[in-house]
């Protein structure tokens, strides 16, 4: 039987090196902090559906986050499994996993 | 429905195990005010909501103590991994190894799993919503305790965020509490 070779779970960039132009650890730091002010701001949006200030900060928030993912899924990986896997790899599997000492720097 | 995200709500890098802490930080898991607790009461209590604002923030917080959970598992992970034998015995955590070796399990600091009597769940939403305020006040002030015993920085951050963000909870409570008693008094007109 053949045996399953796992050593090759990991993702493509898991260095600081910066094909995005970008180091990881830094963009991804970024993105938790635009995601984060999303997640604040659709508590307050949950039991004050017509502000439209707060309504308006969301969009823009929305933005930043949404070119952000799209520059981290491009070069460090699939951020959820619903995700276009080009390669011959599904790329979901890689490490590091969040909970990985390496995940963050 | 549920999905993952693979990245955790707040970046958590610690360098050095500490299985002391570990066991202190273990009841912000599975302890009774902990975050798997928060989790399931308002993911249970939703259901039972009366009005689409409460129905949402229900559902909204208890997602976020979700992504809380997994970030105070990550700790107590990282604190145990790469702890030797005489570490974990030094630190007093030879009994919980026994039990589960350097496993994230639900339970308290004390060992004791986690159990469902700690959160309640009854379908009136004035009950609910005030048992939702004192439970995150139980959770802030247990955060309060860890961040008075634990020294490392890598630690604190995660925590001290964490502990920002029940106080948050509480100010969104209170606001459904407030929705709610405001659509009970409002007057029908026939």
């Amino acid at each position: 039987m053949k045996e399953i070779d796992v050593s090759n779970d990991t993702a493509i960039s898991t260095s600081d090196c910066c094909p995005a132009g970008r180091e990881r650890n830094e963009l991804l730091t970024e993105l938790s902090a635009v995601e984060f002010a999303l997640t604040d701001v659709s508590l307050y949006l949950d039991t004050h559906p017509c502000d439209k200030a707060f309504l308006s900060l969301y969009n823009e928030l929305m933005e930043q986050a949404k070119h952000l993912r799209e520059t981290y899924e491009a070069y460090y990986g699939p951020l959820t499994s619903h995700c276009y896997s080009p390669n011959d790899h599904w790329d979901w599997v890689d490490n590091p996993w969040p909970w990985c000492r390496e995940f963050y720097r | 429905m549920y999905i993952y995200e693979k990245k955790l709500q707040f970046p958590i890098h610690i360098k050095n195990p500490d299985p002391a802490l570990a066991r202190y930080i273990i009841s912000a898991y599975g302890g009774g005010d902990g975050e798997l607790g928060a989790s399931i009461r308002y993911l249970s209590q939703r259901f039972t909501m009366p009005c689409a604002r409460t129905r949402a923030i229900l559902n909204d917080i208890g997602n976020e103590e979700l992504s809380h959970l997994e970030m105070v598992g990550t700790i107590v992970f990282q604190l145990l991994e790469g702890a030797d034998n005489e570490l974990i015995e030094k630190t007093g955590y030879g009994p919980n190894y026994i039990n589960h070796g350097i496993g994230v399990y639900p339970c308290d600091s004390q060992g004791v799993p986690f159990n469902a009597a700690a959160i309640q769940s009854t379908g009136n939403p004035i009950v609910d919503l005030n048992e939702n305020l004192a439970a995150e006040e139980k959770a802030r002030g247990q955060y309060e305790h860890i961040l008075a015993l634990a020294k490392d920085p890598d630690v604190i951050k995660p925590l001290a965020f964490l502990r920002e963000r029940e106080i948050v909870h509480y100010q969104r409570f209170g606001e459904a509490l407030r929705i709610v008693k405001e659509s009970k008094d409002s007057k029908k007109y026939y």
